[in-house]
C-alpha cells in the first residue's frame, strides 16, 4: 500500500485475533508486533527479557506500590510504559506496521494511518479453539479463556481512556466466528484498502 | 466536644487509608480532609471558639510577626502550637527552587562522575564512595533529588563496568535516608520538628548527627559484608575506562554551574549560623529562593515548573488535619496515652517512641507521623531536656524507620524507581532483605545512644 499505515488490533482470548494480526502483516508485507516488544525494549535495556516478559502483563497488587513526583515502584507500570514507549518510537518512524494488544489503539491514536481493530468471537466457537489450540478440556479452556479476558480488560482499562472491547474504543469491531482467521484477516484487509482510499 | 473529637479522629484516619491506597494523588487528599477539618470539626461541630480554632490552625497570623522571621539569638523560644507550619512549607519551597537550579546546571551529575572518576572507577571505592555522597548530600539536600540522580548514574555506570546495580542502588537509598536524618533540612520531618520546637541545624548535626555519622559507619560495612560476593564478581571484569564521559561534560552551562554552587555553599552556611544569626528556616528558604529566581536568567520558567507544588499543599493540608487533633485535645489524650504506658519512664518513652515511629514510618508517610507527634511529644515532656530527648528518639524513628521497605520513605521509592524504568526490578523481597536489618541495626544504635547520653 502506497500510504502508510498502522494497524493496532485489540481481541478477545481465543478469538483469533493474533493469527488474524499475522495474517494481515504477511500479507501486506509489513512487520508484526506483539510480545516481542518486550525482547526488543529488554535487548535495548541490555536486561533480562525473561523477567519483563513476567510482568508484561502482571496485575499490580494494591497497598504494595507507592507514587512519588510520578516515581511509582510497580515494575508492572515500568514494563508497561517501556512497551509504550517503544509504540511511541514505532508511531513516529516512518514504518508501516500491525500491532496486537499493548493498548496500540490508545498509544498510537495521534499519529496518521491508525486503523483500530477488535476481533471478538462467539463465545462458544472461542472455547472450542482453546481447547484445540492448547489441547485442554471444555472446563479448563472456559477458565484460561475468561482469566485472560479478565487480565486483558485490567491491562487495558488500566492505561487507557477507551474501554476494552466496546465499539467506542475501535474503529471496526468484528466477529471472526463466521470468517475464520483467513477469512477474518482478509475482511479487515478490504476495509483497510478503502479506509486508505485504495 | 465529644463529637468534634470523633469527627477529627475519622477524618485524620481517612486522610492516613487514603494516602496509604495511593489511589488519589496525596495532596488532593491533604487538602480535602483539612477542608474537612476547617469546616466539619471546626466550623459545626466544635462547641465553642469556632473562628478561632480556624484561625489558629491557618496560623496566617504567624507570617506578619517578626519572630517567624528572625528570632533573637539570645532569647528563649517556646516550642510553636498548631496550625500550618508556614516556615516548614517555605523552606521546603526554597530549597526545592535552589535544588531545581543546581539540576539545571548539571551540578549532580558533575559530582557523581567527578567521584566515579577520583575512584578509578573500582567497583568496590566506587560502592562505598556513593553511599558517603549520598549520605553527606541528603544532609542539604532533599533525598529525592540525591536518590534520583545518583540511581541514574549508577545504572549508567553499571553498564559500562558490568556490574548489577541493585545493589548499590540499595545502599545508596539506605544512605540517603541516613544522612537526611543528620539535619535539620535533610528529611521533612526533622524540617517540621526543628521548626516546632525552635531547634537549630548545629542542635541536629550534635545530636541526630552524631547517630547518623556512627550509624553510616556501621551502615557502610554491612552493606560491603552482605555484596561482598557480588562486588567481588565485579570488581573481578576488566574494563577500559579510557571512554568513560567525562565529569565536565555533565555541566550545561558553567556560568550557572558556579552560580548554582555558589549559592548551595551560602544555604549551608546561613544554616550552620542560623543559630547565631536568628534568620529563621523561613527567610532562609525564602532569601535561597529569591537569589535563584533572580540569577536564573532564562531558566527561570523551567526551574520555577518543576518546582513540586504537590508536596507544598500537601504539606498545607495535613498540618490542617493535624490541626484538628490538636484544637480537639485529641492529641493530649494520645500523649496521656503514652505516659501512662511509660509509666513516666523516660528511657520507656524513647523506646516507644524510637520503636513506633519506625514501624509506623515502614509503612505509611513518616511526614503525617512526624507532625502529628510533635504536639504529643511536646504534651509529654515537662522539661527542655526531655523534650529534646523525644525530639531525637521521633527523628530517628521516623527518618530511619523508612528504610525498611520500598515504599517507606520518598527516596526509596525513587530509586526503585530509577530502577525499574531501567529493567531492573527491585521487588519487597529484595528491598527489605538487605534495607530491613540495616534499619534494625540503626534503630538500635539510636535507641542505645539516647538512652546512654539522655536518659542514664
Amino acid at each position: 500500500m502506497a500510504k502508510r499505515f498502522i494497524i493496532a488490533i485489540g481481541r478477545e482470548f481465543g478469538s483469533g485475533g493474533k493469527h488474524v494480526g499475522r495474517a494481515l502483516a504477511k500479507e501486506l508485507g509489513v512487520n508484526l508486533y506483539d510480545r516481542n516488544i518486550v525482547e526488543k525494549v529488554a535487548s535495548e535495556l541490555e536486561v533480562d527479557s525473561e523477567q519483563l516478559m513476567a510482568y508484561a502483563k502482571k496485575k499490580k497488587r494494591p497497598f504494595f506500590h507507592k507514587t512519588v513526583k510520578g516515581h511509582t515502584t510497580s515494575f508492572e507500570d515500568h514494563v508497561a510504559n517501556m512497551q509504550f514507549d517503544y509504540i511511541k518510537k514505532l508511531g513516529e518512524s516512518d514504518e508501516s506496521f500491525v500491532i496486537v494488544g499493548r493498548c496500540a489503539e490508545e498509544i498510537l491514536k495521534d499519529y496518521d494511518g491508525v486503523i483500530s481493530i477488535f476481533v471478538k468471537g462467539d463465545r462458544e466457537y472461542r472455547i472450542a479453539r482453546v481447547m484445540k489450540q492448547f489441547g485442554i478440556d471444555r472446563p479448563s479452556a472456559i477458565e484460561k479463556m475468561d482469566r485472560h479476558d479478565r487480565t486483558r480488560k485490567y491491562y487495558h482499562d488500566r492505561y487507557c481512556k477507551g474501554k476494552w472491547g466496546e465499539v467506542d474504543t475501535y474503529d471496526l469491531c468484528v466477529d471472526a466466528t463466521y470468517f475464520g482467521t483467513e477469512g477474518t484477516a482478509d475482511f479487515i484487509k478490504e476495509y483497510i484498502k478503502r479506509r486508505l482510499g485504495e | 466536644m465529644l463529637a468534634a473529637q470523633i469527627a477529627a479522629t475519622i477524618i485524620f484516619a481517612t486522610m492516613f487509608v487514603l494516602i496509604v491506597m495511593d489511589k488519589i494523588e496525596r495532596h488532593y487528599v491533604t487538602l480535602g480532609c483539612g477542608a474537612l477539618t476547617l469546616i466539619g470539626v471546626f466550623g459545626i461541630l466544635l462547641p465553642q471558639n469556632k473562628l478561632g480554632a480556624i484561625w489558629d490552625t491557618l496560623a496566617l497570623k504567624n507570617l506578619v510577626h517578626l519572630d517567624f522571621w528572625w528570632a533573637d539569638p539570645n532569647a528563649a523560644h517556646a516550642a510553636s502550637h498548631g496550625g500550618i507550619d508556614w516556615a516548614t512549607i517555605i523552606f521546603l519551597a526554597g530549597m526545592m527552587i535552589m535544588v531545581e537550579g543546581m539540576a539545571k546546571s548539571g551540578f549532580f551529575r558533575w559530582i557523581c562522575m567527578l567521584l566515579a572518576k577520583w575512584v578509578k572507577y573500582k567497583v568496590v571505592p566506587l560502592f562505598i564512595a556513593f553511599m558517603v555522597m549520598s549520605a553527606f548530600l541528603a544532609m542539604f539536600i532533599d533525598s529525592i533529588t540525591v536518590i534520583l540522580f545518583l540511581a541514574a548514574i549508577t545504572i549508567e555506570l553499571a553498564k559500562l563496568l558490568k556490574f548489577n546495580p541493585i545493589p548499590m542502588i540499595l545502599a545508596e537509598i539506605f544512605c540517603a535516608n541516613l544522612g537526611g536524618s543528620a539535619t535539620m533540612c535533610g528529611d521533612p520531618p526533622n524540617i517540621i520538628i526543628g521548626s516546632a520546637l525552635h531547634y537549630s541545624f548545629t542542635d541536629f548535626l550534635l545530636n541526630t548527627g552524631l547517630i547518623a555519622g556512627l550509624g553510616l559507619i556501621v551502615i557502610v560495612v554491612y552493606f560491603y559484608l552482605v555484596n561482598r560476593k557480588t562486588l567481588k564478581e565485579a570488581s573481578a571484569v576488566q574494563i577500559d575506562t579510557a571512554g568513560m564521559p567525562s565529569p565536565e561534560s555533565a555541566i550545561t552551562s558553567k556560568k550557572d554551574f558556579f552560580i548554582s554552587i555558589g549559592i548551595f555553599l551560602l544555604a549551608v552556611v546561613l544554616l550552620i549560623t542560623h543559630a547565631n544569626t536568628g534568620l529563621s528556616v523561613a527567610t532562609i528558604g525564602l532569601g535561597i529562593a529569591i537569589i535563584t529566581m533572580l540569577t536564573a536568567g532564562k531558566n527561570l520558567p523551567e526551574i520555577m515548573s518543576k518546582v513540586d507544588y504537590k508536596t507544598l499543599l500537601f504539606f498545607v493540608g495535613l498540618f490542617m488535619v493535624v490541626g484538628g487533633l490538636e484544637q480537639t485535645d485529641i492529641l493530649v489524650l494520645m500523649a496521656k496515652f503514652i505516659e501512662n504506658i511509660s509509666g513516666g519512664n523516660l528511657i520507656v518513652m524513647v523506646i516507644i517512641i524510637v520503636w513506633l515511629s519506625a514501624i509506623a514510618s515502614a509503612f505509611v508517610d513518616n511526614i503525617p507521623f512526624a507532625a502529628t507527634m510533635v504536639p504529643i511529644i511536646t504534651a509529654l515532656a515537662t522539661n527542655d531536656a526531655m523534650l529534646a530527648t523525644l525530639a531525637w528518639s521521633l527523628a530517628m524513628g521516623t527518618d530511619i524507620g523508612g528504610c525498611a521497605t520500598p515504599i517507606g520513605a520518598s527516596a526509596n521509592v525513587v530509586g526503585v524507581s530509577v530502577a525499574g524504568k531501567n529493567g531492573y526490578r527491585i521487588g519487597w523481597g529484595k528491598y527489605c532483605l538487605q534495607a530491613a536489618p540495616a534499619t534494625v541495626i540503626v534503630l538500635a544504635i539510636s535507641t542505645l545512644v539516647i538512652i546512654l547520653r539522655y536518659c542514664v
